[in-house]
């Protein structure tokens, strides 16, 4: 295995990490940055963990949430508020670019069938709807979600 | 971490806090205060009215009536006047589905000229329209009082 001490060596744009350890790689490869990342059409630029979620197909966050708005999992959320039967907030940590972001939302329940609409979509933060079948407010099981878009 | 705050429309919102652990994997190393501060600046609006941190093992109330809760400082309690209209709200829901049920019965037993079905069913609806007497007329005090004036309507 290659040990590489330094990366993207003669780019203006490089990134640099020590004591690297990649079988693969070669000395003169750019990490992929987050310009890189959004740009999203080199093929040459490795990817590190703390770059993986710039890429146009990454998603940004999720999160699962109880009915009850408490966290169970989640990756770039701040908060779940609970703003009354089947309502609430997802509070996003890192703001989006703008309100144009992809949200898929849905809902787990192990009986009868829920829905969850989204709303209000600012750079930080989307609202929530849960209903059952007759379009009334209501809670079961958990609401699940995941967002796209630039950051 | 969990915040309460009371909204300008007069309803109660619960901030519930994703670990701090959770949010260092974006944000890097917090210190318990600045991860506070993240949770409180992101996720408060600048127009709530009374926010506060409440321990993460107070219980709140049962959900069952949600929306008529109200905050009482770090505390959360039922607005009995709302909880009552909720549930007069869900009677009349249900109210309303049986109504319909009951005048199609009525429209048939008309149509074969059933005297004595036709007498049945006027009772039973003129009981099914007076099922939101009792709520109506009370004061509660309780959530519990709110129950035991609610018709049952699982007998029709």
């Amino acid at each position: 295995m290659a040990t590489i001490s330094s990366v993207g060596i003669g780019s203006t744009s490089q990134t640099t990490v020590g004591a690297l350890s990649v079988g693969s790689l070669a000395t003169g490869f750019i990490v992929a940055t987050q310009a890189i990342q959004e740009t999203g059409t080199s093929l040459t630029a490795p990817v590190v963990p703390g770059t993986q979620q710039f890429h146009a197909s990454s998603a940004k966050g999720w999160v699962v949430h109880n009915f009850a708005g408490t966290i169970i999992v989640s990756y770039n959320v701040t908060s779940i508020t609970d703003a009354g039967t089947g309502v609430g907030s997802v509070i996003i940590a890192t703001d989006f670019s703008t309100a144009n972001f992809v949200v898929c939302a849905t809902n787990k329940t192990d009986s009868g069938s829920y829905q969850v609409c989204v709303r209000a979509l600012a750079v930080g933060s989307f609202d929530f709807y849960t209903s059952n079948n007759s379009d009334a407010p209501a809670e079961s099981g958990n609401n699940l979600y995941s967002f796209f878009g630039d950051q | 971490m969990r915040i309460l705050y009371t909204r300008l429309d007069g309803g109660l919102s619960v901030v519930n806090a994703a670990r701090k652990e959770d949010l260092e994997k974006v944000l890097g190393s917090l210190t318990d205060e600045a991860y506070k501060a993240h949770v409180r600046e992101r996720s408060v609006p600048v127009d709530a009215i009374d926010s506060i941190e409440i321990d993460d093992s107070y219980v709140l109330p049962e959900r069952e009536f949600r929306d008529a809760w109200k905050q009482n400082g770090n505390l959360v309690e039922h607005d009995f006047i709302k909880a009552k209209d909720i549930q007069l709200q869900r009677v009349r829901t249900e109210r309303d589905l049986l109504l319909v049920k009951y005048d199609g019965l009525q429209a048939r037993a008309n149509d074969i000229g059933d005297l004595v079905e036709q007498s049945r069913l006027q009772v039973v609806k003129a009981e099914l329209r007076s099922a939101t007497d009792s709520l109506k007329a009370l004061t509660p005090t309780s959530i519990q009082d709110i129950k035991n004036a609610t018709a049952d309507l699982k007998v029709y």
